[in-house]
């Protein structure tokens, strides 16, 4: 039959259309919806950390006996991390860890204007060691001396003077010449710093990627402590060291009376925690267009095998007037095509008018992509052939012979 | 034109085996108007399907304009029903949802006749039947006799070699019948091979030739044999 | 009956793979019903279902006059000097409640002396003795201290900390250490019912208080405020420091870290919802000739059941899952509807032939009711079992956003079904599947007898 026909027997069995039709478009706009969210946070997956995440291990204890001498406690600390069999480097970090920001947002700025916010950092303020402990990879300039390192209780305020920044920084900070030399303020009162060394991208700071500045970070050689009970380390373990390490750092650390370890994890478990939220709301998205995708599939089979077994004597006919096996096949196939195709358009509008619902009232990064709206019609067109498929198939196998059928 | 030779088709089921056509021997000529005959369960709907191409056969050979049909795949034996054979059935079989005009195109769609030549033809055909002003009626808005005129148009649309027609006139009654069966003649008259197969002595009488079936056999018969047969 | 109860099931069996298909498209839709359903429902519950109009939270808005409070669980706690204040009309019957009980959000590491344990590191209450009944939290063991205890070494535990510290045993009588001093355990309670933190209204699902000590007991021994405590602007740079150092100083600060909660009786509940409105707003305009409470909104007065509605309506992403939940399930009314309808085409013959035989259309409809209630029931029967796997998948998709620092028995308690939803729902979605198959079930009552039985 021509495309002519077909869309006479469309329009002459509305109800069953209209129904094929609803259902392709509501799978559409679900599964739309999701790919989209799905796509963006596998995108941030994807965003490569350049970090060691399964060696690289954040430790966060608290110190709440207030006699205890943290100072003394910290260098016994890392003597004994450090003896650890596995253990590459241990440092203590004064406030950053990995891919966790636990003392607040901080800042960097290359001028003392207040008016101007500046960038997202990640500031790890470390002891010696927490330049090897994170991996970086110094591109130009040179390490820290020895010298150059402060270790003291916050209250005596020594200041570090110079700091190493992220290559990603300081393009931003200094985007017409090189940072090496420049003055870098940073702390809540705009301390001076001079730079000293550039290094390769690395993600480490939970609020910089949390603001999309994913490689904003910097390292200073100045390690203060009992601002608050916080004391936390970061360890670097060699590859492939199994997981039971981190009960043997909580172990040992727990062995020091006063002092409570709150929880031993690796880079990557803090890398998770990232976008658990977004992903959760992916998956549970993935599920429900799964179900769609089910139902929708069983809708087709369903509403096609009725309009067959409506139309049986219709097929016959067509048969004995010469269609072939293939041709009915193929009537029918297009028959629900033009279906799908209206479905899937309807289903496209409904789905950018849901994204602009989720993007301004949930706060869910989900922009429309073009080529996967694409990809997502061509998969319900894909899927609702295949539906179709079960009982056109069945349909082209009435035996023409049945309009002689006396009846 | 049409050739049969020694055809059998023999239906299974687990219990018995059915032999609705036995040995069957036949050989039409162009411009024939067979009227073939039988009583019910004699085999005259295998027969009819078989020669329609509508169903196979398990021993025997056809050769329709010379061409052996017993190995064809559905496809050929689909094409050939459309380029060769012109049904006519009882229950006319137009298609409920399509008016006049589009049941008769659908079979020269199938075909790949050209747009204006579909026009021309349909055109042509439904004056034939008398129908010329009703292409954009739909069956249901038709009388019985008028659908199938109709369906006499479909199939003449077509150029088919043979007309056959399955007790064409069986859902009619007396005077609608008669109408239809002089159109049907005055087809053959004009030079198209018809193939009825009819209870209806009456019917069969109007044929230039009479084929009896009876238990899955296939035989001439005189006219004036006709009316012993009588069901 | 019976003979059509038989009919009915042959009916049912006919066209197997048409009805499984039936079945298994509503399972489908039932299960991802039930599923977001209870969520919902769970989310909406409150373990004080019976004080959600008689619990009121108070707060007296000494903020900026340009504050914005963004949302009702943001609103600010109460100053110290306002928290007093209120109590001393209280105190003074100025105001008539049936109770008033004051709380802050603390911290602190739970020792024990002997070293049988590892420390714990406890988010807790600081509350009075009233705290507790006000609450209805469930003691296992022990009870609340006395009226004029609230400055005692005492404690009362959670049963995750009993279970940490003194695995599970009665702890009552014994002593845990806070900052070197001894506290005596007085009760233990279980907060594992309550799935909100509302006491502070956080109304965090994922964990609760894990001890409590007494309030005054708290504030004299510096137990640092660790939940939200909005500061004027002219105090904002102390803040830091009068969370975890200066008493002294938030005594007289305009730090709110105070939330204080009114019970009225039930039965004159509006009347004292009314008195203690005017309290308030008598006191914020005394006070605002002190150049205090500039803020357009002086005091709010919100019910419990006020804050659950606040929640609700933050509940977007899982109202999201709930509609399409709701627009899968009409699909799969709708393709039930289309099998019903299959399926009566394949059988228009055998009806017409009942109808032939005698069967007058009120039979014809019975039998096919009867057919429809069978799918139905089996789906159902599938779809709650379904809604389970649902639920666990649901909980276990819930700890993983956590980060698996949730509480799992509070957590739990949201993804898990309640009978009394569940039956609802079920006789809900058996009523849609029948009124769903109410026009295929009459159109095959149409059939006329024999109509069909010719050739």
């Amino acid at each position: 039959m021509a495309i002519k026909h077909i869309l006479k027997l469309i329009l002459k069995h509305k109800s069953i259309s209209l129904l094929i039709t609803l259902q392709i478009a509501i799978a559409v706009t679900i599964v739309g919806n999701t790919s989209f969210i799905s796509y963006r946070t596998l995108q941030n997956w994807l965003v490569p950390s350049h970090i060691a995440e399964e060696q690289i291990i954040n430790v966060y204890t608290r110190v709440f006996d207030k006699n205890l001498d943290t100072g003394a406690l910290i260098e016994r600390d890392l003597q004994r991390l450090k003896a650890l069999p596995g253990v590459e480097s241990a440092s203590y970090a004064a406030n950053e860890l990995v891919l966790a920001t636990v003392n607040g947002r901080n800042f960097a700025n290359n001028t003392l204007d207040t008016d101007n916010q500046g960038e997202y950092v990640a500031l790890f303020a470390q002891t010696q060691g927490g330049v090897e402990t994170l991996g970086v990879n110094i591109s130009q300039g040179r390490h820290f001396y020895d010298t150059e390192y402060i270790f003291g209780a916050a209250a005596q305020n020594q200041r570090a003077s110079v700091v190493m920044i992220s290559s990603a920084l300081a393009k931003k900070l200094f985007p017409q010449q090189s940072a090496l030399g420049q003055t870098v303020y940073l702390h809540s009162d705009r301390a001076p710093y001079q730079v000293i060394a550039i290094y390769d991208d690395m993600m480490l700071g939970e609020t910089a990627v949390y603001t999309n500045n994913w490689y904003h970070s910097a390292i200073l050689p100045e390690a203060h402590y009992g601002r608050n009970s916080q004391v936390n380390y970061l360890v670097k373990v060699t590859p492939n060291t199994d997981k039971t390490v981190l009960e043997t750092i909580e172990d040992i650390l727990f062995e020091e009376d006063g002092r409570i370890v709150q929880q031993v994890e690796f880079a990557a478990r803090a890398k998770k925690r990232l976008w658990d939220g977004r992903s959760t709301f992916a998956f549970i998205m993935m599920g429900i267009s799964g179900i769609a995708i089910l139902v929708t599939g069983v809708g087709i089979i369903a509403l096609v095998s009725f309009s067959i077994s409506v139309r049986k004597k219709e097929i016959g006919v067509l048969r004995a007037l010469g269609a072939s096996q293939s041709r009915v096949m193929q009537t029918l196939l297009i028959e629900n095509s033009i279906l799908a195709i209206v479905g899937i358009i309807l289903g496209l509008f409904a789905a950018l008018w849901l994204n602009q619902y989720f993007v301004t009232n949930l706060r869910i990064q989900g922009l429309i992509v073009p080529w996967l709206a694409g990809l997502v019609a061509l998969c319900v067109w894909l899927l609702s052939a295949t539906a179709v498929y079960i009982p056109a198939r069945k349909a082209a196998r009435i035996a023409p012979a049945q309009v002689t059928k006396t009846s | 034109m049409l050739q049969m030779n020694n055809i059998s088709k023999i239906y299974r089921t687990d219990l018995v085996e059915t032999h609705a056509l036995s040995g069957v021997n036949l050989s039409v000529e162009e411009g024939e108007f067979i009227a073939v005959t039988g009583p019910s369960g004699s085999g005259k709907t295998t027969f009819l399907n078989i020669t329609g191409l509508l169903e196979t056969f398990e021993e025997g050979q056809y050769l329709l304009d010379g061409e052996d049909v017993s190995q064809l795949t559905d496809k050929h034996l689909s094409k050939l029903r459309n380029e060769k054979i012109g049904f006519i059935f009882q229950g006319f079989n137009l298609i409920a949802d399509l008016n006049l005009y589009d049941n008769i195109e659908v079979p020269l769609i199938f075909r790949g006749i050209s747009r204006q030549e579909r026009k021309k033809r349909i055109e042509e055909s439904l004056e034939l039947v008398g129908l010329g002003s009703r292409a954009s009626h739909f069956p249901a808005q038709l009388s019985g006799g008028q659908q199938q005129r109709v369906a006499i148009a479909r199939a003449l649309a077509g150029k088919p070699r043979f007309l056959l027609a399955d007790e064409p006139t069986g859902n009619l009654d007396t005077m609608m019948a008669r109408q239809v069966m002089e159109l049907l003649q005055e087809i053959n008259r004009q030079g198209t091979t018809l193939i009825m197969v009819t209870h209806d002595n009456e019917l069969a009488q109007r044929a230039h030739r009479n084929i009896q079936i009876l238990d899955g056999q296939v035989s001439d018969i005189a006219k004036s044999q006709l009316t012993d047969l009588a069901v | 009956m019976k003979d059509a109860l038989h009919l009915a099931w042959q009916g049912f069996r006919q066209k197997s793979k048409l009805t499984a298909l039936m079945i298994v498209n509503l399972v489908i839709g039932i299960t991802l019903l039930l599923t977001m359903g209870t969520i919902i429902d769970q989310s909406g519950r409150s373990a004080m279902s019976h004080k959600l109009d008689v619990l009121q939270h108070l707060s007296l808005n000494f903020m900026d006059a340009e504050f914005d409070r963004r949302h009702p669980l943001r609103t600010p706690p109460l100053t110290y000097r306002d928290a007093q204040a209120l109590s001393d009309a209280y105190e003074a019957n100025d105001i008539s409640l049936q109770s008033l009980s004051f709380n802050y959000t603390t911290s602190f590491v739970i020792d024990l002396d002997d070293n049988s344990a590892r420390p714990l590191d406890a988010t807790g209450s600081a509350v009075d003795h009233r705290f507790f009944e006000m609450m209805n939290t469930p003691f296992l063991f022990g009870s609340a201290w006395n009226s004029n205890m609230d400055d005692a070494n005492v404690i009362v535990l959670d049963k995750k900390a009993n279970d940490h510290l003194f695995a599970g045993a009665n702890s009552v009588g014994k002593f845990v250490m806070i900052n070197n001093q001894q506290l005596e355990v007085v009760g233990i309670v279980d907060l594992s019912q309550h799935t909100h933190r509302f006491q502070n209204i956080s109304f965090s699902n994922r964990n609760n208080d894990m001890a409590f000590v007494p309030m005054d007991y708290a504030l004299a021994n510096n137990l640092p405020r660790v939940g939200y405590m909005p500061c004027m602007t002219k105090d904002e740079a102390l803040r830091p420091e009068l969370r975890q150092t200066n008493v002294t100083g938030l005594k007289s600060a305009e730090c709110g870290f105070l939330h204080a909660w009114a019970q009225v009786s039930s039965d004159s509940r509006q009347a004292q919802v009314d008195e203690l409105t005017l309290w308030m707003r008598n006191y914020t305009q005394q006070q605002s000739t002190l150049g205090r409470f500039t803020h357009s909104e002086p005091y709010y007065i919100q019910s419990l059941k006020l804050l659950h509605d606040t929640i609700y309506s933050f509940m977007d992403w899982e109202r999201v899952y709930l509609n399409f939940a709701y627009l899968l399930f009409a699909i799969t009314l709708v393709n039930t509807v289309g099998i019903l309808l299959a399926k009566n085409q394949h059988r228009a013959k055998l009806v017409s032939l009942y109808r032939a035989l005698g069967a007058n259309r009120l039979y014809i409809v019975k039998l096919q009711m009867i057919e429809l209630l069978l799918g139905a029931t089996i789906a159902i029967i599938l779809g709650l079992i379904g809604a389970q796997i649902g639920l666990y998948v649901m909980y276990l998709l819930a700890m993983y956003q956590m980060d698996y620092v949730g509480v799992a028995e509070q957590v739990q308690r949201l993804y898990s079904m309640d009978m009394w939803f569940a039956f609802k729902a079920a006789m809900a979605i058996y009523i849609t599947i029948l009124i769903a198959g109410l026009f295929p079930i009459i159109a095959a009552s149409r059939i006329a007898p024999a109509s069909q039985l010719r050739g």
